[in-house]
């Protein structure tokens, strides 16, 4: 048991650290799209990076922001009748549902391994007039899809612990706690 | 009209993925007639589905989904690639102003003197099967204010795509890069002075209900784009559906650019006076500048930097050059 | 197999996934991923990239940010205490006062989901904390929020126009119209509602309406709000701006105004930034496997179906009109806008001669009617985004049940554009011809 504990907050930790680093990445997104607004309007010179940039930026923080999300239950669902379930109801529900979590995020994994690796090995750059290089950006898929996978992971190690014995691995311990920054 | 058509033994089913919403030109009067001319020859053996714009991919995934054979056929462009396939340089659409000036000429270039040939073999070793460029409709571009010449272009804020743009930065204008749906709104609000493609969108987007000034020659004499065929589709295909395939693409390149040139003529003809667009062609003078000051230089920078990934760019350019020459545009 | 048969399986397991409790992102993903076999599965990884390269989307985080700032830093609770001592004695003013500010969104946003993050952020707190009915204040801020694709700027209209051969200008002044009909019919509706039951949207108490003091110095709350709206809607009709940009300069906008209240500090600006990206992060999830979940739906055949319907019927006019809407709204039920229109311009378009349809006037219904699709359960991605972003308090079933009303104006609005097209076509002729 102590291993699965120490690996549920490994991976716990590792998403926190991952989506508070990356949350930062929209101040730079915004300050990008500004200087190109006065770049353009006050010196008439605007820049041929700046959509190119901001639109990376943003594609990477809302792909790796995915764990993150995930790892807070911002992961929006119907609970319509879910939330009517017992606790090992619910275990055993989702261990069966959760298969399609694992078919969408493993063949987003899968194939975007070779996708991106291919992207890497010729170097790709983007076909705009700036061409900046794309393969890092490709890059995050394969990575945010692991990072999501090792969150969802959690969860079924989770729901396994419940099915089996009828308890919560972390009893009495919130593991949906507020944030306390 | 019960001709006896043999009932098909296996049907193939392909997916052809459009870069154009329905009703663009290429969506109403060139991809339909292929299907069918296709299904017809092969007696209904090889069965074509069009989709419209990322109905299943976007354009920029269209060639990782033609190798993974999830999608069969795309009417696409090399210079979407570029920064991945070399050869992309050598695509029609990437090419500088003034290369080509008539649609004989294209064909001259592409699939006489071997420019076809080059890139086919380049997107063979990336599991293309390739059908050879054809005319999407001459590159223009459009205005709020009259720009009777290159020395007009100063400060001119304009959208434009691939080396179009650094043309238009090379001559003093400043090339704005905006996301495309907001062209329109762009231009109506002043944030954009003009924008520059195929002359098809400034009818289609309605932009010249905010751009009364239409700038001629077209600087790419036709813009291109390429028909590619996933290599595993087409491999898997029996010999006589490859030549009903190959057939119906010669077809179809001239159905394009006949559609293209007549479209072209009733725009300038019957719709410029009715939408009152004043259409300013510049003379011998400007043109002969782009393509010294800008074109031919921009062409050995490619043969340069491109030239040691894949040696058929380098004799791709020479081929281009040698035509120029023959035409008389360069010296 | 048949494009029928697909559809009822397709849907039939969205929604067993969906009761089951299955987070919707994974429910779409899930059921894109295995429905149409191996082939298909590259499709998730180049949703994910086209959503990820999808330039006008950047608005979105953008926006998200500029709630939370103006959210954390009391900017936003300033403004609705000086709405709340104004209006105060105005039964639901504060939901009234909350679909004006949607409208004005709506017109500084092209995309679909910024009325619905920015006031789920903002307004709704703010709502609860003086006891107005959660289905209520749940609702105004949907309902008002999707009037962002109708109201100009909108991405969808432009799509219409290129698509149908219309003015891009006149498809815009069209919705503006029909935006503004939609958005007093949802004003009214709340007026009558709480004038009938106060209890929904309860008046400011008795004694503390004619405390000018308070009043006066609430006023302070909406000077900042006054000129950030006026900077951003001027920065995209002046020309400065794009709609895109103007989100970064709405969040930037924001921040000034905390600097100004003397609240800018290293705690606002990562909590913000934390807030961001975990709304950004299960938002976009759902949009890009919802996108994915479409091109299976499409690529197995889905506007075979519609052919289907339109084929089979030699119908009148208003019974095509009539069956045009229908098909919309039905398809409004599963998937966005966008997918519709792939799906049934091909379709329909043809039609437009033969039936004689206006194309400026049936593309504003599109929008009208698409976008009360973004409300109807289950696939709603407007619900899915309020539940993401509302107080735990908020269930689903709440949500579900908060949008009826509200669907109802919106067909309200549908049926009158219908019935006075001139209500639609007035304002493109007067400015257009
Ligand atoms: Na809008
Ligand atoms: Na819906």
């Amino acid at each position: 048991m102590s291993f699965l504990k120490t690996f549920i907050i490994f991976v716990d930790n590792l998403n926190d650290w991952m989506g508070k680093i990356l949350g930062f990445l929209i101040y730079p997104t915004m300050f990008i799209l500004v200087y190109e607004v006065i770049m353009r309007y006050a010196f008439n010179k605007p820049t041929i990076w700046a959509h190119d940039t901001s639109c990376m930026l943003y594609g990477a923080h809302f792909i790796l922001g995915g764990a993150y999300a995930l790892r807070w239950g911002a992961f929006v669902n119907v609970e319509v009748f879910y939330q009517r379930f017992s606790l090992r109801t619910k275990a055993v529900v989702d261990l069966v549902t959760w298969m399609l979590f694992y078919a969408f995020v493993g063949i987003l994994l899968w194939k975007s391994v070779p996708w991106a690796w291919a992207s890497v090995m010729v170097q790709e750059y983007s076909n705009s007039p700036w061409g900046p290089p794309v393969w890092p950006i490709k890059l995050t898929i394969p990575v945010a899809a692991t990072l999501v996978l090792l969150q969802g992971l959690t969860k079924t190690i989770k729901d396994f612990y419940i099915a089996v014995t009828g308890r919560e691995l972390f009893a009495g311990v919130a593991t949906e706690v507020t944030e306390d920054n | 009209p019960s001709q006896a058509i043999a009932k098909p033994s296996e049907v193939i089913n392909w997916k052809f993925q459009s870069h154009h919403t329905p009703g663009a030109l290429s969506t109403e009067y060139v991809i339909p007639p292929f299907i069918e001319r296709v299904r017809e020859m092969s007696g209904g053996r090889l069965n074509i589905t069009l989709h419209y714009a990322g109905e299943l991919v976007d354009y920029q995934e269209v060639f990782p989904s033609l190798q993974a054979n999830m999608i069969q056929m795309a009417n696409t462009s090399g210079l979407f690639w570029r920064g991945s396939i070399p050869v992309g340089w050598l695509q029609s659409g990437n090419l500088p102003p003034f290369v080509c000036r008539s649609n004989d000429e294209f064909n001259e270039l592409y699939h006489r003197r071997g420019i076809d040939a080059l890139i086919r073999e380049g997107l063979a070793e990336q599991g293309i099967h390739f059908l050879g460029n054809h005319n999407v409709g001459n590159t223009y571009f459009w205005s709020k204010k009259p720009i009777n010449s290159v020395d007009d272009l100063k400060g001119f804020k304009v959208r434009f795509f691939g080396s179009m743009s650094d043309t238009m930065e090379h001559f003093g204008a400043a090339p704005v890069m905006l996301p495309h749906p907001e062209t329109y709104t762009a231009i109506a609000m002043g944030t954009l002075d003009g924008s520059g493609t195929a002359w098809w969108l400034y009818r289609d987007l309605k932009l010249h209900e905010v751009c009364p000034y239409f700038i001629g020659p077209a600087w790419q004499t036709p813009q291109g784009m390429e028909l590619w065929v996933s290599k595993k589709a087409w491999d898997a295909l029996p010999d006589d559906l490859k030549a009903i395939v190959e057939t119906a693409a010669v077809a179809f390149t001239k159905d394009y650019a006949d559609i293209c040139w007549m479209q072209e003529r009733e725009m300038f003809n019957k719709s410029f006076p009715e939408w009152g667009t004043t259409y300013i062609e510049w003379g011998k003078e400007d043109i002969d500048r782009i393509t010294n000051e800008f074109s031919l230089p921009y062409l050995d920078k490619i043969a340069k930097e491109i030239g040691p990934k894949d040696p058929r760019v380098v004799k791709g350019i020479e081929i281009i050059k040698q035509f120029m020459k023959d035409y008389g545009y360069i010296d | 197999m048949g494009i029928g048969l697909i559809s009822i399986l397709l849907f039939g397991s969205m929604l067993l996934f969906l009761g089951l409790g299955l987070p919707v992102a994974f429910v779409l993903g899930g059921l894109a991923a295995i429905f149409w076999g191996p082939e298909s599965f590259f499709i998730i990884v180049a949703r994910t990239y086209s959503m990820m390269s999808t330039t006008t989307l950047v608005a979105c985080p953008l926006f998200v940010l500029m709630a939370a700032v103006l959210e954390q830093s009391g900017v936003a609770e300033d403004m609705y205490e000086m709405m709340y001592r104004w209006m105060g004695s105005l039964k639901g003013g504060l939901a009234v006062g909350t679909v004006i500010v949607c409208t004005l969104l709506a017109a500084m946003s092209g995309i679909a989901s910024t009325g619905v993050v920015v006031m789920g952020v903002m307004a709704l707190p703010a709502m609860l904390k003086r006891g107005y009915d959660k289905s209520l204040a749940v609702g105004c801020i949907l309902a008002g929020g999707v009037l962002g694709p109708l109201i100009p700027p909108s991405i969808v209209l432009v799509l219409y126009g290129t698509i149908a051969q219309v003015s891009i200008g006149g498809l815009f002044a069209g919705g503006m119209s029909a935006g503004l009909l939609c958005s007093s019919l949802i004003i009214v509706y709340i007026l009558i509602r709480c004038y009938l039951n106060p209890s929904l949207g309860p008046p400011i108490p008795y004694e503390e309406r004619t405390n000018w003091e308070a009043k006066m110095t609430s006023l302070k709350g909406i000077i900042l709000p006054f000129l950030l709206i006026v900077s951003v809607l001027g920065s995209i009709y002046t020309g400065i701006a794009t709609p895109t940009e103007a989100a970064a300069v709405g969040a930037f906008g924001a921040m000034v105004c905390s600097a100004i209240h003397r609240r800018l500090n290293w705690q606002l600006i990562r909590n913000s930034a934390y807030a961001t990206i975990k709304i950004q992060g299960f938002m976009m999830w759902i949009l890009f496997s919802a996108q994915a979940f479409a091109s299976v739906y499409m690529g197995m055949g889905a506007s075979r179906l519609v052919i289907g319907l339109v084929e089979k019927y030699e119908i009148g006019w208003w019974t095509m009109l009539i069956a045009i809407q229908i098909v919309w709204f039905a398809l409004g039920f599963v998937i966005d806008a966008w997918s519709i229109l792939m799906i049934t311009a091909p379709i329909i378009l043809p039609l437009l001669p033969i039936y004689g349809f206006n194309p400026l006037w049936l593309g504003v219904l599109y929008a009208v009617n698409t976008q009360t699709g973004y409300l109807t359960p289950p696939f709603g991605t407007m619900l899915f985004m309020m539940k993401g972003i509302a107080p735990k308090s908020v269930t689903m079933s709440d949500i579900y049940s908060s949008v009826v009303p509200f669907v109802i104006t919106q067909l309200v609005t549908l049926a009158l554009c219908i019935t006075f097209p001139k209500l639609i076509t007035w304002l493109p002729e007067v400015l257009f011809g």
